[in-house]
């Protein structure tokens, strides 16, 4: 039989380290999925904190105690929820967004406590700011200096990013195609609609090939920087976020800080990684898999992005007979920074034409290519999005033509297409809410406006008062930052998914808690 | 037909393109035999200029009207939107004409203001503008009312049987994603329309004289705020009379050019004003225009403004901008940003699809917003089926496709646009301002094109820019595109070319992948 026929198959899970993975999932008493997922969402951070404890102990010794008790904390809590939960052998799929929203909000939680226990801020508003933008991969920072902080919390700080990196490729490549959401399965990497079989051995599989790729993603990224001339902290660091396309950096001038062309062209390389389709690599990697890497045309539409938008930037901002390598090398690692939605810089565009400016707010827009930790409105939906308006065009003048829409040869079902535009539609309603509000708050014009775009991207810096190195974010007053929060959160897990998962969930504490009510009269009446 | 008859040619060269252009240039001759009426009348020292452009631009239309006749079918939909993308091309420099025989403005800027004013933009690049005699500002106000709707559309009124064609035109050109038959023939469907804006017009006329205005300036005002042109003949446009009363009959005019004609047809028809209010459309117009104004007015309120003022300078710039009129009475670029971020996307929705104004219509905008709440729906979901309804009526799947694309394209057409205007050298601010008013038929932007900024702070490449982006936003991109793009026939073979050969090479259906995952 077919391995991945079938929309609902679930063979037992019994070979090799699938043996223990059934075990574990089977073994809770409560049966629940979005606890199970929590608690290892948590026990996530419990082992960031840990290494945080692990590495201020080699380092400068700062916050170590705080970390070590963070750490236990964090892996006792999430250690024992997921014991406590079992996954049922199959559930709605609507229970996955119920999980991926809880998950997501208790890591931010995790996070500002963690926050607030080091006395990192000193307002608690800014632990909110940092652990949402930290998880959700964006790269506004509400840290001023990030130099004078200690070694441990620069590394909770990068590893947020690299764990919502993570959170958000596993999310987007396992559990969105499973359930047919936003049309990202159009991709060539992608699984066709399968009901509700999240726990079937093929999503397992997949997610654990993409967690090790993601893994040995950073530690080549790691290598690059230490090739690059970094420190090992700071290759560290920069690994993480660069490969999570997170975009915090150690130093307030980010790359820039480190005057160093190789650094600078490793940094480009590990963003244009970051912001690549990974599930594609892994069918790469496949054995029998003949590459279907230089075939995949969002790949070549990726390049030609970070290339000729490279070139157009460069054209745009200096005159033709001055260009530099200078000029060449820092347009091209602003525009990988912006087609992967990372978010680091080398200077900023603050002195760029106003052109290359608003170029680089569209490629920001679309974002980085679907499979990847990468935000934005991806780049295989507005390629879809072409092949529609083409047919658009040849249906202009011929009413009854069967046109398909087309990305490169594959043909993308209406059903996809009618999904895609949804999620656009979504994504402007969103993003022009989202202006409104830092606007009404107090963000100028441009500010507002490029603020939520890069927002919903999961980007970072803007336009306006937001271009690296002009002070950024602290600029802005304090609603209007928390007017940013719910756009980055909305952008990193696709809107749809956050609205019906919250709903849901609140649905079903209301529920629960009226439940807890009844019981309650219930005994006492009796009593 | 007789009174025509002296005019009859005998050998006649079958083309829709330019039977429908000579026709339109005779109603631009119109307007400018308006102005000529009215130059005489104030006896101001332009007449010559006028009559010669009329007289000229008469020979012109008639000649190309007569030499030509219409192919059966008015071929069919290429050769309608090919005949309208023709037919606004020619008005644009038939209306061009009289500007620069009088001397008023050099070619290229007289380019600008015609197309500005038959498109019912509204951005002018006259300095000043009250220099002018009265006949040329009569003539450039009646500019948008012709073109407010729409010069095809009077060219189906006016011409005898056009059979399928015929709808086709006046599809291509009348705003909105359907347009509605009143009646079974498109002809009358096309004389009724012009004959409740010619209604409307007078309206608006009375209303603005029981307000005190001159007749000159009644006339003027109402032609353009029907229109939802948005042209005055005075400097300070609408706060040139400094009069509260004056900005109600305004905004009366305005608000009867924002409403889908149709509408007033049926409520004629069957006497019956709730006609107005079973249409969705006309509740989210309303529901839009009180919201944003209270928003505006808050903050307006809130940022030192009297409450009265407050009131009255939001409002009447919110119902100015949604219906894509922009009539001034304050410079609202020295708000706060956050009421221009809502004025702008007033400029984006603008009113009901079937009315004079531009941009988006809110049936577009309704139907994008509820699609995306579907999609939000089929994601809790996942099999269930959910038609889009508006008010009780469900919208085709047909129709829903097209103003989804539509709406893509507005929106991809846009972003090009501020790329290049900022590219070209206009503030971040500014150019999307500027493409946004263009593209929406609207008049004032933001940043250095504000309402009390001349459009002239752009150079020529940046005004040649928004000419195109006005064309494209009136005609709803599809005429110009497919006219202007490598001409249409070759681009579609293109096209097709392209699928064929697709089709060919690949197994069909998205399971592709998979199958070549296998393989």
């Amino acid at each position: 039989m077919d391995r991945n026929a079938g929309p609902t198959v679930h063979e037992p899970l019994v070979r090799g380290p699938e043996r223990w993975t059934a075990r574990v999932v089977r073994a809770g008493r409560w049966e629940s999925p979005v606890g199970f997922v929590v608690g290892l969402a948590i026990l996530s951070c419990g082992a960031l904190a840990t290494g945080s404890c692990v590495l201020g102990l080699v380092t400068d010794g700062r916050d170590v105690s705080q970390f070590a008790i963070l750490g236990v904390l964090w892996c006792l809590v999430g250690a024992g929820l997921a014991h406590q939960c079992r996954v049922p052998l199959r559930f709605r799929s609507t229970t996955a967004f119920v999980g991926v929203f809880a998950a997501w909000t208790a890591v931010i939680v995790v996070s500002i406590t963690t926050y607030e226990f080091l006395g990192t801020f000193a307002h608690w508003d800014d632990s909110v700011f940092e652990s949402v933008a930290g998880f959700t991969t964006t790269a506004t920072t509400v840290v001023e200096n990030p130099e004078a902080m200690s070694r441990s919390t620069l590394f909770w700080r990068a590893g947020t990013q690299w764990v919502g990196g993570l959170g958000a490729l596993l999310f987007v490549v396992a559990v969105l195609p499973s359930i047919g959401v936003g049309g990202l399965d159009v991709t060539d990497a992608g699984q066709r609609y399968s009901g509700t079989s999240l726990r079937s051995r093929r999503t397992l599989l997949q997610l654990r090939r993409l967690t090790l790729l993601y893994i040995s993603l950073t530690a080549a990224g790691i290598a690059l920087y230490l090739i690059g001339g970094m420190g090992p902290f700071d290759a560290i660091t920069y690994a993480a976020t660069t490969i999570s396309t997170g975009g915090f950096a150690n130093h307030a001038g980010s790359f820039g800080h480190f005057r160093s062309t190789t650094v600078e062209w490793a940094g480009f390389g590990g963003m244009v990684l970051g912001g690549a389709n990974l599930a594609l690599v892994v069918r790469a990697l496949r054995p029998g898999g003949r590459g279907p890497l230089w075939r995949s045309f969002e790949l070549r539409a990726y390049l030609l992005v970070i290339f000729g938008g490279g070139a157009a930037v460069t054209l745009l901002t200096e005159s033709p007979d001055e260009v530099t390598h200078e000029a060449i090398r820092r347009s091209l690692f602003h525009v990988a920074s912006a087609a992967s939605t990372t978010g680091h810089f080398v200077g900023g565009w603050g002195d760029w034409e106003v052109g290359g400016q608003m170029l680089l707010l569209a490629i920001i827009g679309v974002g980085a290519m679907s499979g990847s930790a990468g935000g934005g409105f991806r780049l295989v939906r507005a390629l879809t999005l072409v092949g529609y308006l083409r047919r658009e065009l040849v249906l202009q003048l011929h009413p009854r033509a069967v046109s398909p829409v087309r990305v490169g040869r594959r043909i993308v079902s209406d059903a996809l297409v009618s999904r895609m535009i949804g999620y656009q539609a979504q994504y402007l309603i969103v993003a022009a809410t989202g202006a409104i509000a830092v606007a009404a708050f107090g963000g100028e014009l441009v500010t507002a406006m490029s603020a939520a775009i890069s927002a919903i991207a999961n980007f970072g810096p803007a336009l306006g008062d937001l271009v690296p190195g002009s002070g950024g974010i602290l600029q802005l007053p304090r609603p209007a930052r928390a007017a940013l929060l719910p756009l980055m959160f909305l952008g990193r897990l696709e809107i749809a998914p956050v609205l019906v998962g919250a709903a849901l969930a609140a649905s079903e504490i209301t529920r629960r808690a009226a439940n807890l009510r009844e019981r309650v009269q219930d005994r006492m009446a009796a009593d | 037909m007789s009174v025509l008859a002296p005019f009859a040619v005998r050998r006649q060269v079958a083309s829709a393109s330019l039977h429908i252009a000579g026709l339109s240039v005779l109603a631009v001759a119109g307007a400018s035999a308006s102005g000529l009426v009215v130059e005489l009348v104030y006896r101001d020292d332009q007449w010559r200029a006028l009559a010669a452009s009329t007289v000229g631009l008469g020979i012109l239309g008639i000649l190309a009207w007569r030499t030509t006749s219409l192919p059966p079918n008015a071929g069919g939909p290429r050769g309608a939107v090919r005949a309208v993308g023709v037919a606004w091309i020619s008005i644009s420099l038939a209306a061009a004409v009289p500007f620069v025989v009088a001397d008023v403005l050099p070619w290229d800027l007289a380019l600008f203001e015609s197309v500005s004013g038959l498109t019912g933009t509204g951005s002018t690049v006259l300095a000043p503008i009250e220099g002018n005699t009265h006949g040329i500002l009569f003539y450039r106000q009646m500019t948008q009312w012709v073109g407010g709707m729409g010069v095809v559309v009077l060219a189906v009124a006016v011409l005898p049987f056009l059979g399928v064609g015929g709808l086709q035109l006046f599809r291509a050109e009348s705003p909105g994603p359907t347009a509605d038959q009143l009646v079974p023939r498109v002809s009358d469907t096309a004389r009724r329309l012009w004959g409740v804006y010619c209604a409307l017009t007078a309206l608006a006329t009375l209303v603005l004289l029981a307000t005190g205005l001159s007749l000159y300036d009644a006339v003027s005002h109402a032609a353009t705020g029907v229109g939802t042109g948005g042209f005055s003949p005075y400097n300070d446009s609408i706060s040139h009379f400094d009069s509260a009363t004056v900005e109600v009959g305004i905004m009366v005019a305005m608000a009867l050019g924002a409403v889908k004609f149709p509408l007033f047809y049926a409520a004629f028809r069957g006497r019956d004003l709730g006609a107005f209010w079973r249409s969705s459309e006309f509740r989210f117009l309303v529901w839009v225009v009180v919201a944003s104004t209270a928003f505006v007015t808050v903050l307006n309120w809130r940022d030192g403004m009297t409450p009265s003022a407050a009131l009255r300078d939001s409002s009447f710039n919110v119902v100015s901008l949604i219906s894509s009129c922009g009539f001034g009475t304050a410079d609202f670029t020295r708000w706060v940003p956050a009421t221009q971020i809502v004025l702008l996307f007033l400029m984006v929705t603008g009113s009901m699809a079937g009315s004079t104004s531009g941009a988006l219509k809110l049936f577009r905008v309704q139907v994008v917003a509820k699609h995306a709440w579907r999609e939000v729906r089929r994601v809790r979901h996942p099999s269930g089926v959910f038609p889009l309804r508006l008010g009780r009526e469900p919208v085709p799947e047909d129709i829903v496709r097209s103003v989804l694309g539509y709406v893509m394209f507005y929106f991809l057409i846009a972003v090009a646009g501020f790329v290049v205007l900022a590219t070209l050298g206009a503030d971040v601010a500014t150019s999307v301002g500027s493409v946004i008013t263009a593209m929406g038929g609207v008049g004032p932007g933001l940043g250095d094109a504000g309402p009390a900024a001349n459009f002239l702070v752009f150079d020529f490449a940046q005004r040649s820019v928004l000419i195109v982006l006005m064309l494209v936003g009136r005609l709803e991109i599809f005429p110009l595109l497919l006219f202007l793009l490598p001409v249409g026939p070759s681009l579609v073979r293109r096209l097709d070319r392209v699928s064929v050969r697709g089709r060919l090479r690949g197994p069909a259906g998205s399971t592709g992948g998979a199958a070549r995952a296998r393989r």
